[in-house]
């Protein structure tokens, strides 16, 4: 009984912090992009990132690093108390959300693994520079992909080949090869994980965010964001924009106006992108650091706080 | 100014006669979308001088049956305010324009297969429109780089 109602408590927390905080998120986030749309492409992908897990990501530290131990240090194990009803059903809620995520990654993952080995089946690898391998398919759809999570590679299309410039083809590669630097198609698992109505245009903006970061580290100067802009306009033509598969990220999809934003982009692009990452990441260290010490030194009182309103919330 | 209004033609020309907005109709739509709100007078002494007070009242007043403007009583006369923003109006008569072709055909996949390639040619003349502008740029760096003067990248 003792176990089952920490695993109730536990989940309970962790559905409310998940929930307030999801819901705070999808009403602010528009404002937040708002803010910080005009730095460069992989900040912007960052930050919408971090605030679209930033709910797990709470709730996650504040039930393992607070709740639990609190229960756990805290809860007289002698004392049979009943689980209240409210505490019940919001564990339950908190468990079924849970396995959800877990399904739906896993439903995810399974679409993605089969087509990527119906692709490799039919895949002759190609030598090239790059660091993950690159594979040629017979399809014409699609034309380049970056797949795998575990094993990342590009596919490319024999019809893609034929169609882009030796340089058109380096470019683009390049945009695959920083998909997966980046990691970008565990990043879409993981926010399998966290589905939550309502956050699908936050993804649709990260998604963006993330194209436009892709582009701008397959670059160097404005005649290889031209060479890209060529690539993705030549693909855009022949690929079928609807042709997205889950936990891939393909050169070019939908929708057409995010095509002409990035090539509008690349027409303009310009060397003065600066990376402006190392100028805040002290002030981050900074504050997680002086977080954690705070924590630290007063952890035993906090502990008997958050026991006190876990025991309101069973009662 | 003018462009707007061809704008605005072939955006009217989709909806129902009963509803179709004439040159003057359009003109003042736009100037209270551009205002937020005016009065007759108010409409007279800004912009349009040339007109009769009653001319600028009756077209308001028909503006406002036909659902597009809303009006509030200000001493005797009435402040008028558009119904809808320029994006929902343009969305309705989207939404007006979608159903019309599709109730215009019994079999409905005629009427979407002709939204499916007015789509497609749309989005051809798109990326026509962007190679365009990519040799455009190819061409300007091309003849900047010939004078010595051109956008120099990292690896330069």
């Amino acid at each position: 009984m003792f176990a089952l109602r920490g695993i109730a408590v536990s989940f309970s927390v962790f559905m409310l912090v998940y929930c307030a905080l999801s819901v705070a998120v999808c009403l602010v986030w528009r404002s937040f992009w708002l803010q910080i749309h005009c730095q460069p492409a992989r900040r912007v992908s960052d930050l919408l990132f971090g605030l679209r897990i930033f709910p797990l990501t709470v709730a996650a530290v504040t039930t393992a690093a607070f709740i639990v131990p609190s229960f756990l240090l805290l809860e007289p194990r002698a004392i049979e108390e009943p689980i209240g009803e409210i505490p019940l059903a919001l564990g339950l809620s908190g468990a079924a959300l849970g396995i959800f995520g877990v399904v739906n990654a896993g439903l995810a993952l399974r679409r993605a693994s089969r087509a990527i080995a119906r692709w490799t089946r039919e895949a002759q690898p190609i030598p090239s520079a790059a660091p993950f391998p690159v594979l040629r398919i017979s399809r014409a759809v699609p034309a380049m992909i970056a797949a795998g999570i575990v094993r990342p590679r590009v596919f490319l299309s024999g019809n893609a080949e034929s169609v882009l410039s030796a340089t058109e083809l380096r470019a683009a590669l390049n945009h695959e090869v920083a998909h997966l630097q980046r990691c970008d198609n565990l990043r879409k698992l993981l926010l399998r994980f966290v589905a939550f109505p309502g956050m699908r245009d936050l993804e649709a903006a990260w998604l963006e965010a993330t194209e436009m970061a892709a582009d701008d580290a397959a670059v160097s100067s404005a005649g290889e964001a031209l060479d890209l802009a060529a690539a993705l306009i030549k693909l855009s033509r022949r690929d079928s924009l609807g042709s997205y598969t889950d936990l891939t990220a393909a050169l070019v999809h939908s929708p057409i106006s995010l095509v002409n934003a990035r090539v509008e982009r690349l027409i303009a692009w310009n060397d003065q992108c600066c990376d402006p990452g190392k100028r805040y990441s002290w002030y981050g260290v900074g504050a997680v650091v002086s977080a954690i010490s705070a924590f630290g030194v007063t952890y035993s009182q906090l502990l008997a706080h958050v026991h006190t309103a876990t025991e309101w919330l069973v009662r | 100014m003018q462009p707007r209004f061809d704008r605005m033609k072939r955006l009217f020309k989709v909806r129902k006669s009963s509803s179709q907005l004439g040159p003057l109709e359009e003109r003042f739509l736009e100037e209270l979308w551009e205002r937020g709100s005016a009065t007759v007078r108010e409409l007279l002494e800004n912009s349009h001088r040339g007109l009769a007070y009653t001319t600028v009242m009756t077209t308001l007043d028909r503006l406002y049956k036909k659902g597009l403007l809303t009006r509030d009583a200000e001493g005797r006369a009435f402040r008028y305010a558009p119904r809808l923003s320029r994006d929902e109006l343009q969305r309705e008569v989207a939404g007006e324009a979608l159903r019309q072709v599709l109730n215009a055909s019994p079999a409905s996949a005629v009427p979407l297969s002709y939204l499916v390639e007015i789509l497609t040619e749309r989005d051809a003349q798109l990326l026509d429109e962007l190679r365009r502008l990519v040799e455009e740029k190819r061409l300007q760096m091309r003849s900047a780089d010939s004078r010595g003067t051109g956008p120099k990248g990292k690896e330069d």
